[in-house]
């Protein structure tokens, strides 16, 4: 007790200045926004090296599975080249072929910056992950997060070599699906419970969903691309108090809890998408 | 410290802290040279406390300095977090400057205790420290050092000179 006092009589000083420095430190970053976003960045930054330096230990494990896969989507994707291909020539020959056709295909150009997950979590209420591209790699904030078979997310924020994304299973996150053959869409959201169950809420009552139908992307969204297969229905709730509209619970195709390979989707138009909407809204 | 000492330095702190957040705040534009100055006066009442003042007091008054003047600036811990740096490195500066004879632990130290030239070389000191840790902790990273050191430097000319004037308007003894 006696050199306990004896320490903060001789220390005294420098206890207090180091005492009110972090005082200091910690009202700058709780109430200065400039400094918190540099402070968050900085600490995103850190934790996101450490994190990368761990996937880069273990990574290799999983490399076979993800050949594997990866070998799948290229199979898929060359198909579906093939038979776009086709298509084409089929309309080049029409005498119908529209001048501006190329101009069209143009536009709706997606752009896939493939990326590792290094870090996810499924179990709080507010999910994220944490991918390795960021600005450098042409990655930026409102960019939709997409597998083969499935959505991820939305990246909210980039460093320059991180991305930040909310997944979809985020209190927030409400991405627009349809029904696959028809065009009635609700916003898919997550209800808490299971990472692999989503509730489709908003469908009309008129639509008339079928167990084991497919979901997917409704393209509405300036985020998705349309027609990705995002999972089946599998229950349909229509009790519901007499509302107007039906739950649908959605079994996903994707297994978030493993996630690994994702591609951040780059749509070229996105920036103008977004303007006119922000215009749209400004008048 | 008898209470007429107490008393000087208590009217010096909400002196130089009304001075500070309602004259000296207002002289901040926009545009051109003068987005880069913040002129700063109330670093010279950790300046002036007198010498025998307990550390942890000169630390305490310091902190409470900085974050009743962050109040007015809208940026609290910013200046509060400069200026205890500047209460606590306080000593050491005085450390480096100690007349050969020592000091008479009885002053502050002011210009007519000192001289001018001693005190001209301690504020300056000082003021350099405060300044150059306010506007680090104000960017929060050191990527815009050179911003940084364009502000210490624009800021500490303007200040000095305020500080100067205000020794020369009042000269206080203690």
């Amino acid at each position: 007790m006696r050199n306990l006092l004896l320490v903060i009589l001789r220390f005294g000083g420098f206890l207090l200045f180091l005492f009110l420095e972090l005082l200091s430190f910690f009202l700058i970053v709780q109430f200065n926004q400039e400094q918190q976003a540099i402070f968050n960045n900085s600490w995103a930054n850190f934790t996101g090296s450490i994190d990368q330096g761990i996937h880069n230990a273990i990574g290799y494990t999983h490399l076979r599975r993800a050949n594997d896969s990866l070998a799948a989507v290229n199979a898929r994707l060359y198909e579906e080249v093939l038979s776009y291909r086709e298509l084409v020539d089929g309309l080049e020959r029409d005498s119908l072929y529209p001048s501006n056709l190329d101009s069209l295909l143009i536009d709706t150009v997606y752009q896939l910056i493939p990326a590792s997950v290094i870090r996810n979590s499924i179990s709080e209420h507010h999910n994220y992950l944490l991918l390795d591209k960021g600005s450098a790699d042409g990655v930026g904030p409102n960019m939709g997060v997409i597998l083969d078979q499935g959505i991820v997310g939305i990246v909210r924020s980039v460093g320059r070599h991180h991305a930040l994304v909310m997944s979809i299973l985020h209190r927030q996150s409400h991405p627009s699906a349809s029904i696959k053959g028809t065009n009635y869409f609700g916003s898919l959201t997550w209800k808490e419970k299971d990472p692999r169950i989503l509730l489709l809420e908003n469908v009309p009552r008129h639509a008339t969903p079928e167990k084991g139908d497919t979901i997917i992307t409704s393209g509405y969204s300036l985020i998705f691309p349309k027609g990705i297969p995002i999972g089946t229905i599998q229950q349909v709730d229509s009790s519901d108090g007499g509302s107007d509209t039906y739950n649908i619970w959605v079994k996903l195709f994707a297994d978030l809890a493993s996630l690994d390979r994702v591609y951040v989707v780059k749509k070229s138009t996105q920036q103008e998408q977004e303007d006119l909407v922000q215009q749209a809204r400004d008048e | 410290m008898n209470n007429n000492l107490v008393l000087t330095n208590v009217f010096r702190f909400f002196g130089l802290l009304l001075l500070q957040g309602l004259v000296f705040r207002r002289m901040e534009f926009d545009s051109g040279v003068w987005s880069y100055i913040h002129v700063l006066i109330y670093p010279l009442f950790i300046f002036l406390l007198p010498l025998r003042t307990p550390r942890p007091l000169v630390i305490g008054a310091a902190f409470a300095m900085g974050i009743l003047v962050d109040l007015f600036y809208y940026s609290p811990g910013i200046h509060a977090s400069a200026a205890t740096f500047l209460g606590f490195i306080r000593p050491v500066v005085l450390g480096w400057l100690e007349p050969r004879g020592g000091y008479n632990v009885n002053y502050s130290p002011t210009r007519a205790r000192f001289g001018n030239n001693w005190f001209l070389g301690y504020s300056a000191i000082l003021l350099a420290i405060h300044l150059f840790w306010y506007f680090s902790a104000e960017a929060f990273t050191f990527v815009f050092i050179g911003r940084i050191l364009l502000n210490t430097l624009l800021s500490f000319i303007v200040s000095f000179f305020f500080i100067f004037v205000y020794m020369k308007v009042f000269d206080p003894q203690d």
